[in-house]
């Protein structure tokens, strides 16, 4: 089973809607985990759902993963991925913020089963850096962050280029094809 | 019930760029206030149950942006206003990594009219209906 995992802070709202824009259904699940307020992610997700070929949802406490579907990360609430489950988590901030990337990141299974993506957008501090060195140690995963010039905050993916884990630095143009090319 | 539906706030220590920012948006139907202090703003927020966007210069005196953020998220009314920071400052502080669960975007100084426009545009259309 193909996962994509989105990581994504202050300002990824607008790069994330730029990439759903269009996109047809994918042969991959996605996890999306944006930094959000809880009120504002089912009119987050839906706005993804109804622009894309994607069925978008806001994750309600345990969703199954399957291809074409992507659930977004409830705000307030951690999202852990118990391949092909993916469920809500109560607890505490984590990098003063839930959904925390790190959790997310972390909870992904080693099965060799899953070809796994990660794709951390434009944002604010460190979220996710440590849980892509841990996934890196622990399996195979393909790594991209998102360009420089692209972010309104190039804090997240800067921090993980730092780490010399990231595997392709694109724009939101760039990962957009990515994921067609990949998976249609 | 205001004569608008929309609500803005500007928060920055230079007034000149309150004024630019109030004439870029003159012809948008928006309600703007604008502090060049972060005190005086947290005070019109409580004081008038302010719900709308919010824009906040990240450096300033007395109370910077960053922490200007940090206390109106302890007023609990995150599920009515959208915060965005206006900075010259590329790469924030350390500081403000406890902020970044409250920003919606950054946009950077100095700023076109037309990305001005367009974040405000995104702002309000992502608050609640109810909110907005």
């Amino acid at each position: 089973m193909k996962l994509v995992v989105f990581g994504s802070s202050t300002g990824g709202t607008r790069i994330l809607e730029s990439l759903f824009k269009g996109l047809p259904k994918l042969d991959c699940a996605m996890a999306i985990v944006q930094h959000i307020n809880a009120p504002f992610c089912q009119k987050f997700a839906k706005s993804l759902d109804v622009n894309s070929g994607m069925n978008v949802i806001c994750s309600d406490e345990e969703e199954i993963f399957k291809p074409g579907t992507a659930f977004v990360a409830r705000g307030g609430k951690h999202l852990e991925i118990t391949y092909p489950k993916a469920q809500n988590k109560d607890g505490e901030p984590v990098n003063y913020v839930h959904p925390a990337i790190d959790v997310t990141l972390k909870s992904i299974p080693s099965s060799k089963q899953i070809d796994l993506t990660v794709i951390l957008l434009t944002g604010m501090g460190k979220d996710g850096v440590e849980g892509v060195k841990y996934l890196k140690e622990k399996r195979q995963c393909h790594l991209i962050a998102q360009s420089e010039e692209s972010c309104s905050v190039f804090g997240i993916p800067k921090r993980a280029i730092e780490t010399g884990l990231v595997d392709s630095v694109m724009s939101p143009e760039d990962i957009k094809n990515f994921l067609i090319k990949n998976y249609t | 019930m205001t004569k608008h539906s929309k609500r803005l706030i500007l928060i920055d220590d230079n007034p000149h760029i309150i004024e630019s920012i109030e004439l870029t948006l003159n012809s948008h139907n928006i309600e703007i206030n604008g502090f060049t202090n972060g005190n005086e703003a947290i005070k019109f927020i409580k004081d008038t149950d302010f719900s709308g966007v919010i824009i906040c210069d990240a450096q300033m005196p007395q109370i910077d942006g960053w922490d200007t953020i940090l206390e109106l998220s302890k007023l609990g009314i995150h599920d009515r206003i959208i915060i965005n920071m206006l900075t010259g400052v590329a790469e924030p502080p350390d500081k403000s990594n406890a902020c970044a669960g409250h920003i919606f975007d950054y946009l950077k100084k100095p700023y076109k009219g037309k990305e001005l426009i367009e974040l405000v545009e995104r702002s309000f259309s992502n608050l609640l209906e109810e909110s907005a």
